[in-house]
């Protein structure tokens, strides 16, 4: 285990996906070697952040967001992903993931950032994490219409995000319970 | 960037050509699961663009020029090809007649696009190099991003909607439902 939090955020985020049981191990003690740490330090709000962003991520844990992580894994078999996106994007899919939530596909952006996207009918939603330090974000709603065309610096609004995966996991459940069977 | 230095379209693509798009076969990128069943999608990565230059696309006046088919333009064992008419890259349909999902929230119309000829070096077919192009549209690269991605965004889903797609060079057009396979292509 890492000397800091920076350490514990950065090899959580990168380490190979692991069989969801040896995770949710991992985290109770996790979790009591981050309080432990002394606050007094040089970085002690890097760390604290670290610390919040690492305890947040390591709480979730489910299939749609250990789908995520296998299809990053193969992409990043083939190419060099940017500094920090992979980090990124699983923290925005970590905040926003339930265990009924549909999931979504990853691939790259074309260049060395990540693109998640949703489709169900008429229904569509993307979030793109880019190598500019920057997001874009879009959804259509029922009839199709772009209802959400978002970008700007930085990571996305978490709470947005996790408001509309949750809407169209719940648009897909009621038309198709059995969604599972098309990501297999 | 002067806005007036940023050349979105020279005119040297007529409406009724096309453009070409060559992507790597890997990572898979291509398509997209429908969770209700229907029809894989192509994603919205097709359609990568570089933030200073515009996205890189080959066109069929030059390749004709040229005397070359989309057949040559890749290396199909590591290469699949996309393409869209030039007459939906320059399209701005309102509202009211544009399909939906094409249109941005607070835009009345499609984002309109352009293609430049952007002649590049190719390491062994000249024919190739000299048929290249770049498609922009009229947002210019030092916009904010809040302006810069949504445009790029609404434009790339306007193109998805009339794209095709080929993996293997004597195949078919891969057509999603309404989609119509390019004539001439």
């Amino acid at each position: 285990m890492g000397g800091n939090g920076m350490s514990f955020a950065a090899d959580f985020y990168t380490a190979p996906s692991a069989p969801v049981q040896w995770k949710q191990r991992q985290k109770r003690q996790t979790r009591r070697n981050l309080i432990a740490l002394p606050t007094d330090q040089r970085e002690h709000e890097v760390i604290d952040f670290e610390r919040r962003a690492f305890l947040d991520a390591v709480i979730v844990v489910n299939d749609a967001i250990e789908h995520a992580i296998r299809q990053i894994d193969e992409i990043e078999r083939h190419i060099d992903l940017a500094g920090g996106i992979r980090s990124r994007m699983l923290s925005a899919l970590r905040a926003s993931l339930g265990k009924t939530s549909v999931f979504p596909t990853l691939t790259t952006d074309g260049n060395d950032g990540l693109i998640a996207q949703w489709k169900a009918g008429p229904r569509y939603l993307m979030l793109e994490i880019s190598s500019d330090d920057g997001y874009s974000m879009m959804a259509t709603g029922d009839d199709g219409e772009l209802q959400l065309n978002t970008a700007d610096d930085g990571n996305p609004d978490f709470e947005e995000l996790k408001i509309l995966v949750r809407e169209f996991s719940t648009f897909v459940e009621a038309r198709n319970p059995a969604w599972r069977e098309q990501y297999v | 960037m002067n806005p007036a230095s940023w050349v979105v379209d020279d005119g040297s693509v007529p409406d009724d050509a096309h453009v070409f798009r060559r992507l790597p076969d890997k990572p898979p990128f291509i398509v997209v699961p429908d969770a209700l069943g229907g029809p894989k999608e192509l994603g919205i990565a097709v359609y990568s663009y570089d933030d200073d230059d515009g996205m890189s696309v080959y066109s069929s006046t030059a390749m004709d020029r040229e005397s070359i088919t989309h057949r040559e333009l890749i290396d199909w064992t590591t290469k699949n090809l996309c393409v869209v008419p030039m007459a939906v890259v320059r399209r701005s349909l309102p509202r009211a007649e544009a399909r939906p999902g094409t249109v941005s929230p607070d835009a009345t119309h499609e984002v309109p696009g352009g293609v430049i000829a952007a002649e590049v070096m190719h390491p062994t077919d000249p024919r190739i190099g000299r048929s290249h192009a770049l498609m922009r549209i009229e947002v210019v690269p030092t916009a904010a991003k809040k302006l810069l991605k949504p445009a790029w965004n609404a434009f790339r889903l306007k193109l998805l909607d009339d794209t095709c797609f080929k993996i293997e060079a004597d195949g078919d057009w891969i057509r999603q439902p309404a989609r119509k396979t390019p004539s001439g292509a």
